[in-house]
């Protein structure tokens, strides 16, 4: 019966069965045939950076009103666009709806076991945020509601804020956002609460001091060392509880007593060293910010915020690549005389909290499954080499012996070849792509200063000045605004995250990058590209990934030119030709390109950060450190590659 | 034509197998506010606000300054304070407290509509100055007894799980001597743990 039927026959069966059993289909039903897709959000996203409002607001209260899975995250974005409008009742109802749902961990249960499933995605969880988008929602929600009394709410919301920032895994990094604690503070005073309001201010120094810039390394360090600490204390645990806990006949267990001793002395100088920047920080906007008789909060939001994207062999990584800030320093003037904001705005680093967030649960998922597809891509092409093996024995001998039947080795073949198959398509099933969904409308800063104004209508213009002292003309306005309260007003203004270069959607963008390398050390060779949206990946769309080669220019330089379609682009990885016999190497980076129509030139100098050192520009590197970096390159995976462009 | 027809029926296995995928289950069921819903989580639910308002309006109908006062004592509702960390309306207990009150004991208390004085204030201007109709001319009464209260809340969190323990205090308080002359509690705790995809 079996050899009747011809094995391509049950080979097709069987494959297309598996295939059947793990096919994957979109779950975005809701948006198929009908208004918008997911992908149209990408649209809505480009037409709020085009300051078109109308066009944005449309499109995401459209997926708004589908109430699937992402319904916190279009409302998140919606609740920007409104903001952005000046339309404050309809931004706190959308920021609301994304709150509550945001903050129910009960919520959409029944998405989970598919996001966790084998074949399930990340993305086909609900949308509640990372921890920092939940704090950055919370202080909105908070902010709106104060600025028209609510102020027992308002309270809720900065709790809220403040219990969602604790999530975080490192524990240096929970509730580190010095705004939360300074609102609730102020709300408190406010209501007679002195108790409450001085503890909230207490935490609010010691948050304000901890992400303080020239703290944020020494903190980040301070993390590892406490990590590791609780690595070897668990260590020492296990030991101690083991038959062999007497140290003098176990040498394991003085060597972790002495690794730990020498942990507790960096923690310490780590923390010597903080104790000494923080007396170096002026807490005066700390101070400004609790005065009552400042009735009014600017809240300024600077450019554009942090992005999410995949990497890993099989997207299973995500991680926030962000956009530096070129704000220097800011200016008020109100009615012509100009408001003392130096040193009073209390700064807060929405890029700073993306990115440490620390690992999560999930991560764990992920790399299971990317292990799994791993595993299984291997033993397929195990069994179907064997397979092909096989085959080719027995045509080589069926060549030279005559009498020989290969059937049976023929089979054997064939059905090696269909497990190959079907183990190759149950791995290919397996999906450990990684959840990039994120508020992408949201600034990369948000700066609030407290002040006195007098009820009324007042010409207030703000200028964003750079590094030189120069101003920014797209970071600066002038607008008459009215205060209508005598306390608790708030001024919402975002500056720096328009795109300055409209065209039209079809238009491409040619963007030349150069490296001014020498080539003596590094000769760049060319640069990987890969697009980064958010809703392509919701649509289950693959991105763009381009590969770009230099080649030297007449003046020297190493350039590469090409047009992109409008968007928002990372470059991946580096390959530079290391002096003398050193192969291409990749160098991993993260760096986003904002690419808008027109042309557009790039041009810079790679630094390399290795952990714990100066970094490094590679054009300053001499030949002699090329095999320091090269194995020091090799020894460790976090090396940062931080490029330093120019635009 | 059998590659043909194995291709059908897989592909008739296959549009059956992946239409559970096409949509999320979408659809609306009508509960009653004094059950507990299927979406959990660890805030003030209905069940509470239910729960919390009739005990307390059965609690102030046993309070000696209500039950042995001479004529319908006045009450009149001050914001309840939230210091919780939850964004609610926090008017929704003494809504329901006035409501259960209204309802079952008219002839033990009376409410005033103090947060409607403005309008009150001016329709009776407009009928002092005959611009609309009156059919008779009363007092505006004072206020016997003020009923308030405050939501309070210790709240945990860890790795996206969350415990939530919310206490309700409400009170009467005497507007002549400020006695609070009655002061009842209810209290919840309740526990989420966060599934992997969220942690």
């Amino acid at each position: 019966m079996f050899k009747r039927i011809p094995l391509s026959y049950i080979k097709f069966l069987i494959s297309t069965l598996i295939g059947c059993c793990f096919f994957y289909a979109p779950s975005n039903a809701g948006a198929w045939g009908t208004k918008y897709s997911f992908s149209d959000g990408k649209k809505a996203e480009t037409g709020y950076f085009l300051r078109d409002y109308t066009t944005s607001a449309s499109i995401f209260e459209y997926l708004s009103g589908e109430k699937d899975r992402n319904f916190a995250l279009w409302n998140n974005q919606l609740g920007m666009i409104y903001l952005k409008q000046g339309l404050y009742e309809r931004s706190e109802d959308s920021f609301l709806k994304a709150h509550y749902l945001m903050n129910n961990i009960a919520a959409f249960k029944e998405l989970e076991k598919k996001a966790i499933s084998l074949r399930g995605s990340e993305s086909e969880k609900a949308y509640k945020g990372d921890p920092y988008e939940k704090v950055f929602n919370s202080l909105y929600v908070a902010l709106l509601l104060y600025s028209r009394g609510d102020l027992d709410n308002a309270l809720a919301a900065c709790k809220t804020g403040i219990l969602s920032d604790s999530d975080v895994r490192a524990d240096m990094y929970k509730s580190d956002v010095a705004i939360l604690y300074l609102l609730a503070s102020r709300i408190l005073l406010v209501r007679g609460n002195t108790v409450s309001s001085h503890d909230y201010f207490g935490k609010a120094r010691e948050a304000y001091s901890l992400t303080w810039p020239s703290n944020r390394p020494l903190v980040g360090e301070e993390q590892l060392w406490r990590t590791y600490l609780g690595l070897k204390k668990d260590e020492l645990k296990k030991l101690a509880a083991s038959r062999n806990s007497n140290a003098a006949r176990n040498p394991s267990l003085w060597d972790i007593n002495r690794e730990i001793g020498y942990i507790d002395g960096c923690i310490k100088r780590l923390e010597d060293q903080r104790e000494m920047n923080n007396a170096a920080i002026d807490l005066a906007p700390l101070d400004a910010f609790l005065d009552l008789k400042n009735n009014t909060l600017f809240v300024l939001s600077l450019g554009k915020g942090p992005v999410k994207y995949q990497f890993g062999k099989y997207g299973q990584y995500a991680a926030f690549a962000y956009r530096r800030q070129r704000v220097n320093s800011i200016e008020i003037t109100v009615d012509g005389k100009r408001v003392d904001t130096a040193q009073k705005f209390i700064v807060t680093d929405v890029s700073f909290q993306a990115v440490t967030r620390g690992g999560r649960e999930m991560d764990r998922i992920l790399n299971g499954k990317a292990e799994f597809r791993e595993t299984a891509s291997g033993i397929a092409a195990g069994c179907g080499g064997v397979s092909r093996d096989i085959t080719k024995l027995a045509s080589s001998r069926a060549k030279f012996d005559p009498g020989f039947d290969g059937s049976d080795a023929y089979t054997v073949g064939a059905v090696l070849d269909t497990v190959s198959d079907i183990i190759g398509k149950i791995g290919e099933v397996a999906n450990p792509s990684a959840d990039i969904r994120h508020w992408s409308l949201l600034p990369a800063e948000i700066l609030i200063l407290s002040a006195y104004m007098t009820p009324g209508e007042h010409n207030v213009k703000i200028d964003c000045y750079d590094n030189n002292g120069l101003i920014i003309p797209s970071m600066s306005s002038s607008e008459i605004i009215s205060i209508k309260n005598e306390v608790n007003n708030v001024i919402f203004k975002s500056l720096g995250e328009e795109i300055t270069h409209p065209g039209k959607d079809e238009d491409h963008g040619t963007v030349l990058f150069s490296f001014c390398s020498s080539g003596d050390v590094f000769t760049p060779t060319g640069i990987i590209i890969e697009e980064i949206d958010q809703y392509k990946d919701l649509d289950r769309k693959p991105s763009e990934k381009i590969y770009l080669s230099y080649s030297r220019t007449n003046d020297g330089a190493f350039a590469a030119k090409r047009a992109f379609p409008r968007g928002t682009y990372r470059i991946s990885s580096l390959l530079v030709r290391t002096a003398g016999p050193g192969a291409e190497t990749l160098i991993p980076c993260s760096m986003l390109l904002d690419i808008p129509p027109g042309t557009v030139s790039y041009a810079g100098r790679i630094m390399i950060d290795f952990p714990g050192e100066t970094p490094v520009s590679i054009m300053d590197l001499r030949d002699g450190d090329v095999p320091s970096f090269k194995s020091a390159y090799k020894e460790l995976n976090d090396v940062n590659i931080d490029t330093n462009l120019f635009y | 034509m059998k590659k043909i027809m194995c291709a059908a029926i897989m592909f008739g296995v296959l549009a059956s197998g992946c239409a559970s995928e096409m949509t999320i289950p979408s659809r609306t069921t009508r509960v009653m506010p004094d059950e507990e819903d299927r979406l959990g989580g660890t805030g003030i639910e209905s069940t509470d606000v239910l729960a919390a308002s009739r005990k307390m309006a059965e609690s102030i109908l046993n309070v000696p300054e209500i039950v042995k006062a001479q004529g319908l004592p006045r009450i009149a509702v001050l914001a309840v304070r939230n210091s919780s960390r939850f964004v609610i309306d926090q008017d929704i207990f003494t809504t329901k407290i006035r409501a259960e009150l209204n309802k079952n004991a008219r002839d033990k208390v009376r409410f005033l509509a103090r947060e409607r004085i403005d309008d009150i204030l001016k329709e009776r201007e407009a009928k002092r100055q005959g611009l609309v109709t009156a059919s008779k001319e009363a007092d505006l009464l004072g206020v016997d007894f003020y009923l308030t209260g405050e939501i309070k809340g210790i709240a945990k969190a860890t790795m996206g799980s969350r415990s939530d323990y919310i206490l309700m205090v409400f009170q009467l308080i005497d507007t002549e001597t400020s006695d609070i002359v009655w002061e009842d509690s209810y209290e919840v705790k309740r526990v989420g743990i966060a599934g992997v995809a969220y942690q």
